[in-house]
């Protein structure tokens, strides 16, 4: 039986494909559109998920699955209208035509859209929308029963949910409600310090440990938070009900003035803000996980939807204790929908037992997305003349472990795509995580973007525990933990602003490119189970450094998608300072290409993000 | 600097080329001529029925102007599809716009003669959107919808966009 789970028409849109329950493709439609957070229909994941299971013109589906209700959606969209008329008339105008043409005919324009493929379904079904993210949390799980907590900006009405799991069942139990939302207020503060709402969190969570918490109480003052973990929001501080800004004067003159524009210097009030806010959240996200425990009685959680991906918070949710077990959905924001939609339709819908071996999860490492044939790849070089060489399969990790113990940075191209957020990597830039100089580098060279941002390490995981406080695997970068202390080396405390490069430059650990100036790191374990090829280069610079590590960053440039193909990998590789790409078994070297190239590609970052 | 002799031998990375197909990808044959594709003529025979239509009610000198815009528009599609397709892209931006000012234009009154009135009506004492803090109130969270007995079965439940 297929299914085709589909998310799409708010941010990240995304296709997933389920044959037999078994999820076999999944991809976010930016990797192909080289949109970032493509929110159109997922016309070009949907072709390649088709494309990965051999369904053709001619074919029939059993269901496409949508991951939220339109209708809801709307309502919740008028109500909120008529309460605030007549502010509210712009975004009004501005909203209602995408509605009225386009997203409340999601059900025809499946139709046609596959119609367009030669490809009919025999039904769709509409899931709620943290539904849909509870099912891409619980599902495909490891656990049999557990509890599940979703948080995000919003769904139709719920901005979070309690729901528990059992088996195949899967039951919401309760809401919390728009417009009171931990991702919202998140989102506020993340526009107020200047960077981009549904992308610039992460820039945020990063900023945290360079700031003080002294803002704590003016932002639990913005709350009316009960015991366990509900809330209102004082609307008064936040405009986005009315208007196309987050925040409201009142929040600007609660918290010393305007905000801070984007691309303007860091202030100390932007790193006490981000660190403030984020002591709150993890406060918010531990009351509803205890609320969860009490309520359910479980000893297992489940994690999705935007919050989720706050991976700090998660990790101090782990280290509390609550729960034995924790479980985050690696595509937590709204491209996990679509595979949330798909599992509850195979599940709930359509009555489908399942199983759960209380070890292994059932997203196959996240490789859901497309792959490339090393022969395909040779014809395209050799047809544009790009010098490469070939790999031999018994010494290529060495080879490439080599290049990284000079210290050069190596994109990765190999094997299937991840889908959500994270590069695991299949679509990675890694170096030398031993090199103080490496974060820096990476950033302001490669990536093109801020200095300060924190870069991950990919551990083997049966070395993690010599080097994180961390008792258990993360395969998906979703944990932050601490660097054990013989590993570390002392730093001042930091007690104001100082240049952030400057930190970021300085030595903290024996793994310094990977450890964050609060001693922490967002640790991804890699195992030769799930991901081998991966796991076999970290060994190769383990045998040759006794670094059991990489640094691990997304293959892409800021404001750009992941790259999803050899072509957008090459042009990465030229448009940077990065030294090496490894396209399958094809080690393309940037001083072996042609000059003009080097010049071609040599422009600066996208849009930014 | 020489750079078209130092391209020699190798083939610029250009949008048009031929992408590296991942595994199982159906490749598509290739695009159809202009002339092929039914929309194509769509666009044609439409503006030349309004220039024939225009000539028979007299208006000539509109008529062959319209004739005239066909004409080109009938050379650029055919011709130059890349120059027809910058064309269309504009028009299609301009369309666009166009389709905001009037969206404006009427849901503005819209909103200010309905929504406003009605809103205003309806919140009299009432709190909708459940602002006003319920300080003695133990929680926020509410049962969701599926609780209880009234709850449409599962199936049912997820059948319809609402
Ligand atoms: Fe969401």
């Amino acid at each position: 039986m297929r299914i085709l789970g589909i998310s799409c028409y708010y941010h990240d849109s995304a296709a997933c494909l389920l044959v037999d329950g078994v999820v076999v493709a999944a991809a976010q439609e930016e990797r192909f559109s080289r949109i970032k957070a493509d929110a159109r229909f997922p016309r070009q994941s949907l072709r390649y998920c088709l494309d990965q299971a051999g369904i053709a013109a001619g074919d029939t589906i059993d269901a496409v699955a949508y991951y939220d209700k339109p209708i809801l959606k709307f309502h919740r969209l008028i109500e909120t209208h008529l309460a605030i008329a007549p502010r509210g008339a712009a975004r009004f105008a501005q909203a209602m035509p995408s509605w009225l043409t386009k997203k409340l005919w999601i059900e025809p324009d499946i139709h046609s859209e596959l119609a367009k493929l030669g490809i009919r379904t025999r039904a769709v079904y509409f899931c709620e929308h943290h539904e849909a993210h509870a099912a891409s949390a619980f599902f495909p799980s490891p656990f049999a029963d557990a509890a599940v907590l979703t948080l995000d900006g919003v769904g139709e009405w719920a901005t979070a949910s309690l729901g528990l799991g059992r088996g195949k069942d899967l039951q919401l139990l309760e809401t919390l409600n728009f417009p009171h939302s931990l991702g919202l207020l998140y989102a506020a503060f993340t526009a107020y310090a200047g960077f981009k709402v549904n992308s610039g969190e992460y820039k945020l969570m990063g900023l945290a440990p360079y700031g003080r918490p002294v803002y704590c109480d003016q932002i639990r003052g913005l709350m009316d938070l009960k015991q366990d973990g509900s809330f209102a929001l004082d609307m008064k501080y936040f405009g986005y009900l009315a208007g196309q800004q987050m925040w409201t004067p009142a929040f600007a003159h609660l918290f010393d003035g305007p905000p801070r524009q984007p691309e303007a210097p860091l202030q100390q009030r932007d790193l006490d803000l981000a660190r403030s806010i984020q002591v709150v959240t993890e406060e918010v996200v531990l009351a509803m996980a205890a609320h969860a425990k009490s309520l359910t009685g479980q000893r297992n959680l489940c994690l999705a939807g935007g919050v989720a991906l706050n991976c700090v918070a998660n990790g101090r949710l782990l280290r509390a204790g609550l729960f034995d077990n924790l479980w985050i959905q690696p595509a937590a924001g709204d491209a996990g929908g679509a595979l949330g939609a798909a599992y509850a339709t195979w599940h709930t819908v359509l009555g489908q037992s399942r199983h759960a071996d209380g070890q292994h999860d059932a997203m196959q490492g996240c490789y859901l997305g497309p792959e490339f044939a090393d022969a395909d790849i040779a014809a395209w070089l050799d047809r544009h003349g790009f010098p490469y060489t070939r790999l031999s399969p018994q010494t290529w990790a060495d080879q490439v472990a080599e290049l990284i113990e000079k210290q050069q940075v190596v994109g990765l191209f190999m094997g299937r795509m991840e889908f959500g957020p994270r590069a695991l990597g299949n679509r990675s830039i890694v170096g030398d995580p031993r090199s103080p100089a490496m974060q820096s580098v990476m950033n302001l060279k490669i990536k093109f973007r801020e200095s300060f941002r924190p870069f991950a390490p990919s551990v083997l995981e049966e070395h993690a525990a010599a080097y994180f406080d961390l008792d258990r695997p993360s395969p998906y970068m979703l944990l932050v933990a601490d660097v054990l202390e013989q590993r570390r080396t002392p730093m001042q405390p930091i007690e104001t602003y100082v240049d952030l490069q400057e930190i970021a430059n300085a030595p903290r650990s024996d793994v310094p490119a990977i450890t964050h100036v609060d001693y922490s790191a967002r640790v991804q374990t890699v195992s030769k189970e799930t991901n081998p090829r991966y796991h076999e280069l970290i060994s190769a610079f383990f045998a040759r450094t006794g670094c059991p590590m990489l640094v691990n960053t997304s293959f892409n440039v800021r404001g750009e998608p992941i790259v999803a193909t050899p072509e957008q990998a090459y042009r990465c590789l030229m448009r940077t300072q990065m030294d090496a790409l490894v396209l399958g078994n094809l080690l393309v070297r940037r001083d072996e290409q042609p000059r003009f190239l080097q010049e071609d590609f040599l422009q600066g970052p996208a849009a930014l993000d | 600097m020489a750079i078209g002799l130092q391209r020699q031998g190798t083939e610029p990375l250009s949008h048009r080329d031929q992408p590296v197909p991942w595994l199982g990808q159906r490749l598509e044959g290739p695009a159809k001529p202009p002339w092929a594709v039914g929309s194509a003529w769509l666009q044609v025979l439409l503006p030349l029925g309004i220039a024939a239509g225009l000539a028979l009610g007299g208006w000539t000198k509109v008529s062959l102007g319209a004739a005239l815009l066909t004409g080109i528009g009938l050379t650029l599609r055919f011709a130059k599809p890349d120059r027809y397709a910058q064309v269309a892209a504009a028009l299609q931006a301009l369309g666009r716009l166009s389709g905001r000012a009037m969206a404006y234009a009427t849901l503005i009154p819209l909103y200010f003669l309905v929504i406003t009135p009605l809103g205003l009506w309806r919140r009299q004492g009432r709190d909708p959107l459940h602002r006003v803090w319920q300080k003695a109130a133990p929680s926020y969270w509410q049962p969701h919808a599926s609780q209880g007995v009234s709850a449409p079965e599962p199936v049912e439940q997820h059948r319809h966009p609402y």
